[in-house]
C-alpha cells in the first residue's frame, strides 16, 4: 500500500502543472491606444482566466477575461491613469498601474495598435514630418524593450533560496530572542 | 492560502486581526522553555513548506504541514505560524499585510482544532492514521476558511467554496499521506515529543 501510494505521488509530479495556491501578479503596457498585459502566478505560469478589471481612481471602466494563456487586451482608450487589477479566485488578486505618459502623445493612424502603424513606416515617413518620426522611434523602442520588461517584472516575483534561508534565520534568531527574554526574567 | 491585499471587507479584516492576536497572546502564555526548540523548527518548517510548490495532477500545490503543527504544538500554532506568515509577506509579498491576521486565522486556527480533536485518540488509533487525519483534516477546514473569508467579503460563496475544496482535494491527500509518515516518523524516533505535548496541552 505505500508503495502504492509513493507511486501515485511519484507519477503526479510528472503531470504537467499550473498554479493556483501563489503570488499572482499582472504586468500591462501601452500598445497604442491599447493596454495589454499578462496575469501569471511567481515562477511564470500564468493564471488562464483570469478576471481583469480596468480602473480610473478605483472606479470601474470595463472589464475582461485573460484568455488561456494569461492574456488580456483593453482597447481604445484615452490617454490617462488607470490601475489594473487582477483576481484569479481564492483570493489570489494583483494591481499594477500605469500612466497616462505612457501613452503616446498622439497616434498616426487613429485608433490602431502600433504593430499596424510599424508597419507601414514608408508611408508615414514620406511626408517627412519630424514629429511621426519621432512617435515611430518611440514606439519600437517601447516594443524593443516590453520583452525586457516583462523578464525583469517575472523575475522580481521569483523566490530565490537566499532569501529562504535568511528567512530560516529570522525565525531561529527571534525564538532564540524570546527564549533569552525567558531567561533573563526567570 | 496565501489571501492578498485589497481582497476582504475591513470587519472581516479586523475580526482575523482580533482573533490572531488572541490566539497569539494564548499560544505565547503557553510557550515553554523546553517547547521552544520546537516551536522554532515546526516555524521554519511551515515557512519553507509553503514556498516550495509541488506540481500535483492538473495544478501545482504547497505544503503547510498545518495539521502537525496543530497535532504537536496546540495553541503554540498561532505564533508559530503568525512568524513565518510575517516573513513570508515581506520577503516574498504571499498575502499582504493588512490581511495577516485572516491569513493566520485561517491556517492557524484548524491547526488548533485538529490537535484539539485528535490528540486524545492518540493511543487509539494508528500514528499513520492520526497524522492523515490530522494533515489533511487540517487543509479542508483551512480551505473552508478562505472560502468563508471570501464569503463574508461579498465573493459568491458556493462557486468559491467549490473551487477551493477541489483545489485542496489532492493537497489534502499529500498533506495527510506525508503528515501520516512524519507522525511515525516522530512516534519511533522521539515519541516524547508527542507524549510532552499531550500532557501539557
Amino acid at each position: 500500500m505505500p508503495k502504492f501510494i509513493c507511486l501515485a505521488i511519484l507519477i503526479s509530479l510528472c503531470l504537467t502543472n499550473t498554479a493556483q495556491a501563489h503570488r499572482t501578479k499582472v504586468f500591462a503596457w501601452v500598445d497604442g491606444t491599447n493596454l495589454a498585459g499578462e496575469v501569471y502566478f511567481g515562477g511564470g505560469e500564468r493564471a488562464k482566466g483570469a478576471k481583469v478589471d480596468l480602473l480610473v481612481d478605483k472606479h470601474l471602466v470595463a472589464s475582461t477575461d485573460a484568455n488561456e494563456v494569461g492574456e488580456f487586451i483593453f482597447h481604445n482608450l484615452e490617454a490617462r491613469d488607470y490601475q489594473v487589477s487582477a483576481n484569479a479566485g481564492q483570493g489570489h488578486v494583483a494591481t499594477f498601474a500605469i500612466a497616462g505618459s505612457e501613452f503616446p502623445e498622439f497616434v498616426l493612424s487613429g485608433s490602431e495598435s502600433t504593430e499596424s502603424t510599424l508597419r507601414k513606416p514608408e508611408i508615414e515617413l514620406a511626408d517627412k514630418n519630424s514629429d511621426s518620426c519621432e512617435v515611430l522611434y518611440e514606439a519600437a523602442m517601447k516594443k524593443a524593450i516590453q520583452p525586457l520588461r516583462n523578464q525583469l517584472d517575472q523575475y522580481e516575483a521569483n523566490i530565490r533560496w537566499h532569501d529562504v534561508l535568511g528567512g530560516m534565520g529570522y525565525i531561529f534568531g527571534l525564538f532564540g530572542l524570546w527564549s533569552l527574554m525567558r531567561a533573563r526574567r526567570g | 492560502m496565501h489571501i492578498a491585499d485589497g481582497v476582504l471587507g475591513t470587519p472581516v479584516l479586523m475580526a482575523g486581526i482580533a482573533m490572531t492576536l488572541a490566539g497569539t497572546v494564548l499560544g505565547l502564555r503557553k510557550l515553554d522553555d523546553d517547547k521552544i526548540p520546537f516551536a522554532a523548527v515546526l516555524s521554519a518548517c511551515f515557512f519553507v513548506a509553503s514556498l516550495i510548490h509541488v506540481p500535483l495532477g492538473p495544478s501545482s500545490v504547497h505544503l503547510i504541514f498545518n495539521g502537525l503543527i496543530g497535532l504537536i504544538l496546540g495553541w503554540l500554532a498561532f505564533p508559530v505560524m503568525l512568524i513565518a506568515l510575517v516573513l513570508q509577506a515581506i520577503f516574498f509579498g504571499f498575502g499582504g499585510v493588512v490581511v495577516l491576521g485572516v491569513n493566520c486565522l485561517n491556517i492557524a486556527l484548524p491547526a488548533v482544532m485538529v490537535g484539539a480533536l485528535l490528540r486524545p485518540l492518540r493511543h487509539r488509533i494508528p500514528e499513520r492514521i492520526l497524522g492523515f487525519l490530522a494533515g489533511s483534516g487540517a487543509v479542508l477546514l483551512t480551505g473552508i476558511m478562505v472560502s468563508l473569508s471570501l464569503y463574508l467579503s461579498g465573493e459568491a460563496f458556493s462557486s468559491t467554496a467549490r473551487v477551493v475544496f477541489w483545489g485542496n482535494l489532492p493537497l489534502s491527500v499529500l498533506e495527510g499521506v506525508i503528515s501520516g509518515f512524519i507522525i511515525v516518523l516522530i512516534s519511533k524516533v522521539k515519541p516524547e515529543v508527542l507524549n510532552g505535548v499531550q500532557s501539557n496541552a
